[in-house]
């Protein structure tokens, strides 16, 4: 799921995102692939504290952030899901996902799938969605995930109005059935729709009124809505009898209290008040640890950090001086020392939970002052012997990048400037290629797919913010061709590692570390799991 | 009187169009230097151009005099009011409209507002005369003493304070103990919908706590220096009681200062709350200021910031109206 932290990130929450290693809870929490709403220790209700007032609940093509995805994942179930811990896919309302050529997908549906509020989930829920997100000027955030699908241009054109209100792609052959056509043959295409927001079904009824659907959204989860919602105070969802996929309902009823600072939240915890926080501000972490013990979870949130390197600044077109800078960063002692240890450095530029990531495959990344300094040396250094770093400056993200500045400087002799801004005009500076050297950057997954982890960052039309370009740039974008066109998602691994070899090997980016999330929950809670892309599994988790 | 109040309610309309107009240009200006709110509202990432330019349109934000630096915009501004006058007053960027937001925040801020007014009023004069009439007593430097601290401990020091200590110790124990719920959730960590004015108790005090501290001060010298004036010791001289004295002639005369303070710290506190709103996560107008100007969601700006001088306006009047009453040598007309 694409979790764009947006003002939760302007409030600071980025910086606590660190982390390594999916060391989450227990073993039996993989359950949701086969049990069927399983309800062991079924029964109670807990709540849920949320960082923020989530954007929308319907459409959900609008919900492109975290909270808002955390309570559709309760309220959808999904066509498929990804198994963190295996990969393997787990179909939800789909029976099957099929392509022959990876360009033609046939989803069929199960049969006598229901809304909340009675309606056939059917092909024509789905593509009704899809067409409606896809639209224009109907202005979703998540449109963009149909780009792939034939006839996207049409309705989305980059210039002048839509010619069309339905993709052409995209076709109901029966009830059950629908038949999308891509563009071009598209490998991850399966992992892409495992997003539920931005490819869940759309009810009638919702389509008809959709200000009253965000305040009320009928989904087809094993949850439904109990009560509206309440905005900037709780949403509360209850259990949903005639429930028949395979997403899991353990407790009866779960409120999500929404916050609006996770200090707050974590005091409300301490007094009982609150069962769970689904974040914990970076300086309540060590009070957390203490108190909760075992109830005190870090774990993998999925991003990837990293220094950008604009290709525009002449010094930093030398791919040694890359790699020198890049192997005088030293990711371990700053993780341990400035993030608290709540990050694992990076070994790969694509983040551990996902398949084909390597724990081995950043040759620059390891710490190395001797030689870079050498490399940086023989390279002839940097003009002036200064360099900018920029970053902004409502993320909490000067400690860190003052500690690598300091590091070049002790170990390449480097003078430092640091440049920043607040986050909409730093945004506007890379845009018009304004920054003078390395820039911050993080990147969250949309899908789990080490394709999200290239492509959308180095790739065409990408945030390909530093303008990286060249002969390695181009053998960059013809591996993530020859990947895209594999006939399966599986068989394209190995291709897009090669891709990330490009990556790591000509340095368009510093990889940095992969994020974490911290979780904190109270007693009479169990089985609390974290998946970076459906986040906390609700569902699974028992009351006592 | 009645010509004055409307002479001065007539004064309003160029107070309140000029003010949208600075924030509706100041907004404008904050967009042509800052770049577009949209681009945030997807993090780290690059939207796709389609994707940006169509929200950007939806949201009335393409307007090309948005690239030009400096220029105020001034048909986006009469857009703006025409859509004012028909009742329209947009939408904030998940769509919710600001009547709507500004219909759910500005209740539970005005609770806050009215518990900490009465707080700071209350106790805040009655320390004042309590230090003024025995001037360099033990009473006087010990309210001189507290106040001074309450003035220099910063609100979101106290706030989280005052939130362990009431919310973590004295809440949990009572609740632990049995008491009714109003009672604790009068000492919750957080505000409590259920309990719309109990849970609202601690953080009304913690609020009005730094113009408690003023208003103690405001009093006191105030009061020390009516006591001084010659017709109260003509109100002396006649024989009448010291608690008439004190209470009806001297105070009367030295709160005026006073209630010009409260007159516009009500709007200060409408508005500043936000500090003790975000403690006590109350969802009040200072929260929304706070996070539409983060967000750069100009419709809010201008509709709460707007809201907010109107209370300033009324308040100022009425303390005006007040001096009147309480100063008889004061008339208009």
């Amino acid at each position: 799921m694409g979790r764009r932290t947006t003002r939760r990130l302007l409030v600071g929450l980025a910086t606590i995102a660190m982390f390594a290693t999916a060391c989450s809870g227990s073993d039996d929490e993989a359950s949701t692939d086969t049990d069927s709403g399983s309800d062991t220790a079924s029964g109670g209700s807990f709540s849920l504290a949320l960082g923020s007032d989530p954007s929308f609940l319907a459409p959900t093509a609008q919900c492109y952030e975290s909270t808002c995805s955390q309570v559709l994942s309760m309220l959808y179930t999904g066509l498929l899901s990804i198994d963190p811990e295996t990969n393997e896919q787990i179909l939800g309302d789909a029976e099957s996902i099929d392509s022959p050529d990876g360009k033609v997908w046939t989803v069929k549906l199960k049969p006598d799938l229901k809304f909340h509020n009675g309606e056939p989930v059917d092909a024509d829920a789905y593509v009704r969605a899809w067409n409606y997100s896809a639209y224009g000027p109907n202005a979703t955030q998540t449109g963009f995930f149909f780009s792939p699908v034939e006839g996207y241009d049409d309705v989305a054109p980059a210039e002048g109005d839509p010619t069309a209100k339905e993709m052409s792609g995209l076709k109901v052959v029966d009830d059950q059935t629908i038949e999308i056509t891509l563009s071009e043959a598209f490998s991850q295409w399966p992992l892409v729709m495992s997003y539920t927001p931005a490819f869940a079904p759309l009810s009638q009824e919702c389509e008809q009124d959709l200000e009253a659907c965000n305040e009320k959204p009928i989904g087809t989860g094993p949850y439904m809505m109990d009560g509206a919602w309440q905005h900037n105070k709780s949403i509360t969802v209850a259990k949903w009898d005639d429930y028949t996929g395979p997403n899991s309902a353990s407790a009866d009823g779960i409120e999500f209290r929404l916050y609006s600072d996770p200090k707050t939240a974590f005091r409300d915890w301490q007094a009982g008040e609150v069962d769970m926080l689904d974040t914990v501000d970076p300086s309540q972490v060590p009070q957390a640890q203490a108190l909760a013990g075992e109830r005190f979870l870090s774990v993998d949130s999925g991003s990837f950090n990293y220094l950008g390197i604009p290709f525009y600044v002449e010094e930093l077109q030398n791919v040694d001086i890359r790699r020198a800078l890049s192997m005088a960063i030293d990711r371990q002692t700053i993780v341990d020392q400035v993030l608290n240890g709540l990050a694992t450095p990076a070994s790969d530029v694509i983040a551990p939970f996902v398949t084909g990531s390597r724990d081995d495959a950043c040759q620059y990344c390891e710490y190395d002052p001797e030689a870079a300094k050498t490399l940086f040396d023989e390279a002839g250094g940097i003009e002036d012997n200064t360099v900018e770093i920029w970053f902004n400056n409502d993320g909490g993200h000067e400690d860190w990048v003052q500690a690598v500045a300091e590091g070049w400087k002790n170990d390449l002799g480097l003078e430092y400037s640091l440049e920043s801004q607040p986050f909409t005009p730093y945004l506007k500076t890379l845009e018009e290629e304004g920054v003078g050297g390395p820039y911050r950057l993080g990147w969250l997954p949309d899908y789990p797919s080490a394709e999200n982890y290239l492509d959308p960052l180095y790739g065409e039309g990408s945030s390909n913010y530093g303008q990286w370009a060249g002969p390695e740039h181009d053998a960059f974008l013809a591996t993530i061709e020859e990947a895209d066109a594999e006939a399966s998602a599986e068989a394209a691994v190995p291709i897009y590692q090669e891709a990330a070899d490009i990556v790591l090997s000509d340095l368009p980016v510093f990889p940095l570390w992969y994020g974490q999330t911290s979780i904190v929950y109270a007693e009479n809670l169990d089985n609390v799991v974290y998946d970076p892309l459906q986040q906390i599994k609700l569902g699974d988790v028992t009351v006592s | 009187m009645g010509r004055y109040v409307l002479r001065r309610l007539l004064q309003f309309i160029p107070v309140l169009l000029g003010t949208m107009f600075l924030l509706h240009y100041l907004q404008t200006v904050s967009i042509q230097i800052n770049g577009n709110p949209i681009t945030a509202l997807f993090g780290d990432r690059q939207p796709p151009p389609q994707t940006l330019a169509a929200i950007t349109t939806a949201f009335g934000l393409d307007d090309p005099c948005l690239q030009q630096t400096g220029n105020p915009c001034l048909g986006m501004f009469l857009d703006r009011m025409s859509g004012y006058t028909q009742g329209d007053f947009g939408v904030d960027f998940n769509r919710q409209p600001i009547t709507r937001l500004i219909a759910d925040a500005a209740p539970v801020t005005v609770r806050l507002t009215i518990i900490a007014v009465l707080f700071e009023s209350l106790v805040g004069i009655l320390a004042g005369v309590v230090a003024g009439i025995r001037k360099n007593g033990f009473a006087d430097n010990f309210i001189r003493l507290s106040t001074t601290l309450v003035i220099s401990v910063p609100v979101f020091v106290l706030g989280v304070l005052v939130q362990i200590g009431s919310g973590l110790y004295v809440g949990v124990w009572l609740r632990d103990n049995g008491a009714p719920e109003w009672l604790s959730a009068a000492f919750s960590v957080t505000y409590q919908t259920d309990h719309p004015w109990a849970s609202l108790l601690v953080p009304g005090v913690v609020l009005g706590a730094f113009s408690l501290g003023f208003i103690a001060r405001l009093t006191r010298t105030s009061l020390i220096e009516t006591l001084r004036a010659d017709y109260v010791r003509t109100a002396r001289a006649k024989g009448l009681s010291r608690r008439r004295v004190v209470g009806i002639h001297a105070l009367r005369n030295s709160l005026i200062p006073v209630v010009t303070y409260i007159g516009i710290d009500l709007g200060a506190l409408m508005g500043g709350a936000l500090v003790t709103e975000g403690i006590f996560n109350i969802p009040g107008v200072g929260g929304l200021v706070f996070g539409s100007v983060a967000a750069g969601e100009t419709p809010v700006i201008i509709a709460v910031v707007t809201m907010l001088t109107l209370v300033f306006l009324l308040a100022s009047l009425l303390v005006d109206v007040l001096y009147a009453v309480l100063d008889p040598r004061i008339r208009y007309e």
